[in-house]
């Protein structure tokens, strides 16, 4: 049997390996997709992130073309732009959606709901964070994109006139509206179970002082406990706004898979860089030259760096925002 | 010498009570305040209040009236329902899912069931709760914002802010740092700050809920002058376990028993002369 000092001493071992393996799986992570990426970055240069057409060119030839030092398969060109134009508007759309609705919900169910009833609610709430996003995906072809084709979008595109991005054509109901739609779904339970959690967590006792000084629940809420929860809500919307982003399957059965095409309204065909990744793999791996995996992974590398910067703005904006008073409390 | 006067001097007659009234000046103003009985107003009019929390009954048929420009305490063993009783004066016992009451509770000419704009009503009636409650803002807003949300202008709101903060005593202590938060101060000074801000929106009745049972001796008796000074132009009711407290501030005090108010009697009477044995048994335990 070992000794006392002996387990303590694995156990210490242990630990540290568990406590640093987080970072090590990132940098690695990260390390193999510059790696990988960095052919085509240097093929392409930063027209990468600009070009709108992107071509792997006719992989089945054997007459490579060869671009600052890199070989590639003949006609091959790659630009992004749609596929990041697409990521950030079904995002934005996404979260446009979800905020309000999340954090309404998360207040009433703190405030408003009673308990019993709140209790099965944040149950659905916390299955719905629990759906595979394909069931989603699902939902969204067959339900949600028709509605957006019929219902919706006709008569959104009436505001055409004030906003000339909410004008039709109004198309197949594929496209950018309802890749939003369907990612402000998947986002909404995130977001309104963190920040139920957090506004659980504030004392009643400044909410009671309001209440009898005369003000409404809003103004409570709006006053006392917003300012309290503000850092912590906003790092749920960072949360629920990383999973829209890196969102895979569930955008690719909605986007409408447009490549070579910038959105022209609120409903045309997207592509985003997930769902890309994910459409061309594929094909990509018959590209002789290899260049077309390198691509991949430089979109794999670019939606990392959007990533890390949508996160470090947003904290920012949560520090430039911080009042000197309230939160430290 | 006659029999109704008596000469100080060649110069000044006085009454017998003109000089009992001019003794209680002398003694202080809460003296005064306790000899003179003239016939007030009644604020809080309860006529068999009930009130039950689900099943559970928390209060049995009280019967009381509560005067205008005095203190009346609400003493009793924990769990008796005082607090409960104070709350229901101002609708926050409705906030608690489950609540609801018998009888009629009459505040201020208002039946508290039928109040419609609770907000107005809330603003007339104020508390102040057992642990201080700033809000997680500066001092200032913490006394401006309601005033603020009710449509006060800036310069108004910030010159009643002052005015109410002078009034808790905290204007000196406090006027560069206005803009400060109010988590760095004491418990009493945060204390006083709530009730600073309870006053600002102008209330004509103030309930407190144990407001001094977490502050220190010096702290209390800081508050206790406080009300006792408020009282001269509003109606106050305190919950406390402090019977000591009761009795310095008290006009009259209610001894209450689970659920019910066994005793409702001038203070003085009820600490020194209780009818009934209940109250009897509860205040000598109680002072020992």
């Amino acid at each position: 049997m070992l000794n006392a000092r002996t387990r303590s001493r694995i156990f210490q071992v242990a630990a540290g390996i568990a406590a640093v393996s987080p970072l090590l799986v990132l940098l690695f992570v990260a390390g193999v997709l510059f790696v990988d990426a960095w052919p085509a970055f240097k093929f392409q240069g930063f027209s990468f992130f600009t070009g709108i057409t992107w071509n792997m060119g006719n992989m089945y030839a054997s007459n490579p073309i060869v671009h600052n030092g890199v070989e590639g398969a003949p006609g091959a060109t790659f630009g992004i732009l749609p596929f990041i134009v697409g990521t950030l508007g079904s995002s934005v759309i996404a979260m446009l959606i979800a905020i309000p609705i999340s954090l309404l919900s998360a207040f009433a169910l703190v405030y408003k709901i009673p308990h019993r009833y709140a209790r099965w609610i944040s149950s659905a709430v916390e299955l719905l964070a629990g759906i595979p996003s394909v069931v989603f995906g699902l939902w969204g072809m067959v339900v949600l994109a028709p509605i957006v084709a019929n219902q919706i979008g006709p008569w959104l595109s009436h505001f055409g006139k004030v906003i000339p991005f909410l004008a039709g054509p109004v198309g197949s109901g594929f496209g950018l509206l309802t890749s939003g739609i369907v990612l402000a779904m998947m986002v909404i339970p995130i977001i309104t179970a963190t920040s139920r959690d957090l506004i659980a967590q504030v004392s009643k006792l400044p909410i009671e002082g309001a209440q009898a000084l005369g003000m409404t629940t809003y103004e409570s809420v709006r006053h006392i406990t917003f300012p309290l929860v503000r850092r912590g809500v906003i790092g749920a919307i960072i949360l629920g706004w990383g999973r829209a982003l890196g969102e895979t399957m569930a955008v690719l059965m909605v986007s409408g898979n447009a490549t070579n095409y910038l959105p022209t309204n609120l409903y045309s065909p997207i592509s985003t860089m997930a769902s890309t990744v994910a459409a061309l793999l594929d094909g990509a791996l018959t590209d002789f030259s290899k260049l077309s995996i390198h691509a991949l992974a430089l979109i794999a590398v670019t939606l990392l760096i959007i990533t890390m910067i949508t996160n470090l703005l947003a904290r920012l904006l949560v520090q430039l925002g911080r009042r000197d008073v309230g939160t430290e409390a | 010498m006659t029999n109704d006067t008596v000469a100080l001097d060649d110069s000044i007659h006085l009454t017998e009570s003109e000089l009992l009234e001019l003794e209680a000046v002398l003694t202080g103003g809460i003296h005064l305040q306790k000899t003179a009985e003239i016939a007030k107003e009644t604020v809080i009019r309860v006529e068999n209040l009930s009130a039950y929390f689900g099943h559970k009954q928390v209060l049995n048929h009280l019967q009381l009236e509560i005067k205008d420009k005095e203190i009346t305490a609400l003493i009793g063993p924990s769990g008796c329902g005082k607090t409960t009783f104070l709350r229901t004066l101002n609708r926050m016992s409705h906030t608690v899912p489950g609540f609801r009451h018998e009888g009629t509770v009459n505040v201020l000419g208002q039946d508290v069931a039928m109040v419609r704009d609770v907000e107005s009503f809330r603003r007339a009636v104020g508390m102040l709760f057992q642990r201080p409650n700033p809000f997680p803002m500066s001092i200032m807003d913490n006394l401006t914002l309601a005033l603020k949300l009710f449509g006060v202008s800036k310069k108004e709101r910030v010159e009643i802010a002052k005015a109410k903060l002078d009034e808790v005593g905290l204007y000196d202590d406090l006027k560069d740092r206005l803009h400060q938060s109010p988590f760095a101060l004491s418990g009493g000074q945060q204390q006083r700050l709530c009730l600073a801000r309870a006053l600002a929106v102008q209330p004509k009745v103030l309930l407190l809920d144990e407001p001094a049972s977490a502050l220190d001796p010096k702290s209390t008796k800081l508050l206790e002058d406080l009300f006792v000074r408020l009282a001269e132009h509003m109606t106050i009711v305190i919950v406390t376990h402090n019977l000591a407290q009761a009795k310095r501030i008290a006009k009259r005090t209610a001894f209450m028993e689970a659920g019910e108010i066994v005793e409702f009697e001038l203070t003085d009477k009820l600490f020194y002369h209780p009818n009934d044995p209940r109250t009897r048994v509860y205040v000598e335990e109680q002072i020992g």
